[in-house]
């Protein structure tokens, strides 16, 4: 009998093999970008600058403002030098309304920030939100939260009549060495993550109380969130831009400056920066050099450092803070949100639109993260970049590891199982992780 | 020289040439087998007169005569016992069960061992169940350094005894059926070697071909991110090779004994003489195991948020997966058996 024509073999076998042919090369892989040198100079320039209220290198919009936290990136990013991290003075307060209603009563969005400063128009204060929180643009963290030692009668944001309506918390500004390394890891190399740890837990559901399950951002538009402490940017570029328009009130293609709460309807004459010149502050960031591990110099304090390695990962620090996530190495975070409990609830993400259907339904918009939920922090470069936690509010890096709640109480119950000694070497350990 | 031939139930075996066209035994079944005669001119094998001892070694075995002495126990071998009251009659002989000759008559083979397939099913999904429920509060355990390893071991140790079991019962399908047996249940019984080389001979199958385009799904499903339609395809396509890929090598293997014959070509040969019906262990057998993983999945996900629902659908899943390989192994066997050359 005779068998088919070896054609049909060759149609049969293309037809099979061109789904893999097609992903492996359409495949996303590690990819970092070449940098201009110019581009470079000409970003950290603006990076460096102090902004004024129509400065001449605003390209014809208003300048800094009319809100704004800061005149310059490098007042807050200046931790170990330009591109690190922030102090306390620089926290970025932020809120986010327990449901759409509260803020279409009050006619401001659902979520956003109170800036420190103004120009041109009235200081945004709290007291916009909430008839009984202070009147005040920078509140000092130990009013937002109930910090050990702190006076009940000063905390009003946590008062029982505000909090079921809106949630005050602050950021503290993050270090921006090694950027680059993450802009580059594809998201399938989180979603990885996400996948391994509900594995790793026997199948728990992502949003567990206790299990340190995590879960990727996914945006609207289909990518996974790499940066920021909700995980809300895809890319450094829109990182930057909305670092940009949000902080310093500099709009620019990618993102609108923010509206005063005073004038919600106001419309900028123009952009503050083109494209080109967000390109160029993108360039610059991601020259900054990745942090480094620096084994100290004294034998002892090496092995000790070296055993607290062992005892990171063993006490279950390295669920989360995971020291490599696709091709980059010493990272310690796997950049998904895992939530942090209660005590740690903070606001969600910038400015969202005002609502103008009251939704009673308090889960936030396209299951954005909730306030309990935070992106593991890279803890490269930990040890030249306190204070720690979201807010700042953990002096040490003791003090950080021991006010873990929620996913992280696990590990933070381990590390205080350990002795004194074992627990100052994971100590020691976190301190050779270095700004360059 | 010697005689080369074949038993019924697949065994190669050899003979010396004076045992030419006279009866001997099989050591793998224990059935009596004619050995070809020299005389090119005959057509099939002559059987020669029995020695005495051969005469007692098949009454002894007559009640035995269609059992695996491999250590399978099967119910068709056993003959009834003789009440008192019907003493010096002569025992009622059960006839042998014809094999099957339609697939769908396949369909009745599961059933016939219905009550182990359920208690495999719920004893599994209650062990994995239970080991999934324990694994938070589980020591932590590291490969490195193999602390706390007691726990982990244990939960993989009694999962690994259930699912051997489990693959030596769904054997017992095929190997009964390769070699001439009707119908009848067929199981591992306490005989601990069978389901232990039953297991090896999964794992060496599986090792020597499979675990390529598993390895590759696996890798595929956990790394290649949110999987979209195309992704899904090419996972189908690698759950497909390797699930019909490793039935093939089984079968196989299982043909005349043989692990060696796990290799390409012969799984290539099963295919050529399998002609049409290949397209069972290449296409519907696989498809049935990728959909089996896919509600597996489903059902861990489903197990935290709602426990009794999802350890149903964990039984259900196991169950459907055991009477279906029963099935499909018990049919290819039949196959095999009428295709043989």
């Amino acid at each position: 009998m005779k068998g088919p024509h070896w054609s049909w073999y060759l149609v049969i076998g293309t037809v099979l093999l061109a789904p893999a042919g097609i992903r492996l090369m359409t495949w996303p892989g590690f990819r970092t970008q070449a940098l201009d040198p110019q581009s470079v100079q000409a970003g950290q320039t603006l990076f460096v600058h102090e902004w004024r209220p129509n400065d001449p290198l605003a390209a014809g919009g208003d300048g800094v403002g009319p809100v704004f936290n800061a005149s310059s990136c490098q007042a807050c990013h200046n931790q170990a030098g330009v591109g690190g991290g922030g102090n306390l003075n620089h926290n970025v307060t932020t809120y986010v309304f327990q449901s759409d209603a509260e803020a279409a009563a009050r006619g401001i969005p659902r979520e956003g920030v109170i800036h420190a400063m103004a120009v041109n128009c009235p200081k945004e204060t709290l007291d916009l939100l909430h008839p009984e929180l202070p009147r005040t643009s920078q509140p000092r963290l130990d009013q937002v939260i109930a910090l050990p030692g702190s006076s009940r009668s000063s905390n009003h944001c946590a008062s029982p009549a505000v909090r079921p309506v809106v949630l005050i918390s602050q950021r503290n500004t993050p270090a921006l060495f090694g950027d680059y390394l993450i802009d580059a890891i594809p998201d399938c190399d989180i979603i990885a993550n996400e996948k391994l740890q509900s594995v790793r837990w026997g199948f728990a559901p992502q949003k567990s109380d206790d299990l340190p399950v995590g879960r990727a951002l996914r945006l609207p538009n289909g990518r996974i969130g790499h940066f920021g402490w909700k995980a809300q940017s895809v890319s450094l570029s829109d990182f930057v831009q909305a670092a940009c328009a949000n902080e310093l009130g500099l709009g620019n293609p990618g993102q609108a400056q923010p509206r005063p709460l005073s004038k919600p309807y106001y419309q900028p004459v123009s952009y503050d920066l083109t494209q080109e010149q967000c390109d160029q502050i993108t360039a610059f960031v991601a020259s900054l050099p990745r942090p480094i591990e620096k084994l100290p110099e004294d034998s002892l304090l090496r092995n000790d450092a070296i055993e607290g390695k062992r005892l990171f990962s063993k006490v279950g620090c390295a669920d989360c803070h995971m020291a490599k996530v696709g091709e980059v190495d010493g990272i310690y975070s796997d950049l998904l949100l895992h939530d942090m409990g209660q005590p740690l609830q903070g606001g969600g993400s910038y400015n969202d639109p005002i609502p103008t259907l009251p939704n009673p339904n308090p889960t936030p918009p396209n299951d954005g993260p909730s306030p309990g939920e935070w992106r593991t922090p890279p803890l490269w470069g930990v040890a030249d970049s306190a204070p720690y936690l979201h807010d700042g509010r953990a002096p040490t890096l003791r003090d950080a590891i021991e006010k873990h709640g929620g996913q992280g109480t696990r590990s933070a119950r381990n590390f205080e199982s350990l002795s004194e000694t074992e627990q100052n070497q994971v100590i020691t350990f976190l301190r050779t992780l270095r700004a360059p | 020289m010697s005689i080369k031939f074949i038993c019924s139930c697949g065994k190669h075996l050899r003979a010396r040439d004076e045992m030419a066209a006279r009866r001997s035994m099989c050591p793998r079944c224990g059935n009596p087998v004619g050995v070809p005669s020299l005389q090119p001119a005959h057509a099939g094998t002559q059987a020669g007169p029995l020695t005495p001892q051969e005469r007692r070694r098949l009454n002894r075995n007559k009640s035995s005569t269609d059992a695996f002495t491999t250590g399978i126990t099967t119910a068709l071998t056993a003959d009834p016992p003789v009440p008192p009251s019907q003493a010096g009659r002569m025992p009622k002989v059960r006839r042998r069960r014809q094999l099957e000759q339609r697939w769908y008559q396949c369909l009745a083979y599961p059933f016939l061992n219905l009550s182990l397939l359920v208690l495999l099913s719920v004893s599994s999904s209650v062990w994995l169940a239970g080991v999934l429920f324990a694994i938070p509060s589980m020591p932590r355990f590291s490969v490195t350094s193999w602390e706390n390893a007691y726990p982990w071991v244990t939960a993989a140790t009694g999962l690994m005894l259930l699912v051997t079991y489990a693959y030596a019962t769904v054997e017992c399908a095929l190997t009964s059926a390769l070699a001439d047996q009707g119908p009848a249940p067929c199981w591992p019984g306490w005989n601990a070697p069978f389901p232990l080389k039953s297991t090896v001979r999964w794992l060496v199958c599986f090792f020597t071909g499979p675990i390529v385009p598993a390895g590759l799904a696996v890798y595929f499903c956990l790394y290649g991110g949110d999987l979209t339609a195309l992704d899904w395809g090419i996972v189908a396509e690698l759950s497909v090779l390797a699930a019909g890929y490793w039935f093939l090598a089984i079968v196989s293997a299982n043909e005349r004994n043989r692990l060696r014959d796990a290799n390409p070509v012969r799984v290539a040969m099963l295919v050529q003489r399998l002609r049409y019906r290949a397209v069972v262990p290449l296409l519907i057998a696989p498809a049935l195991v990728f959909v089996h993983a896919l509600v597996i999945v489903f059902a861990l996900d489903f197990l935290h948020p709602h426990v009794i629902l999802g350890w149903q659908l964990l039984t259900c899943c196991w169950g459907s997966i055991l009477f279906w390989s029963a099935f499909l192994f018990r049919l290819l066997g039949v196959w095999c058996y009428y295709t043989k050359a």
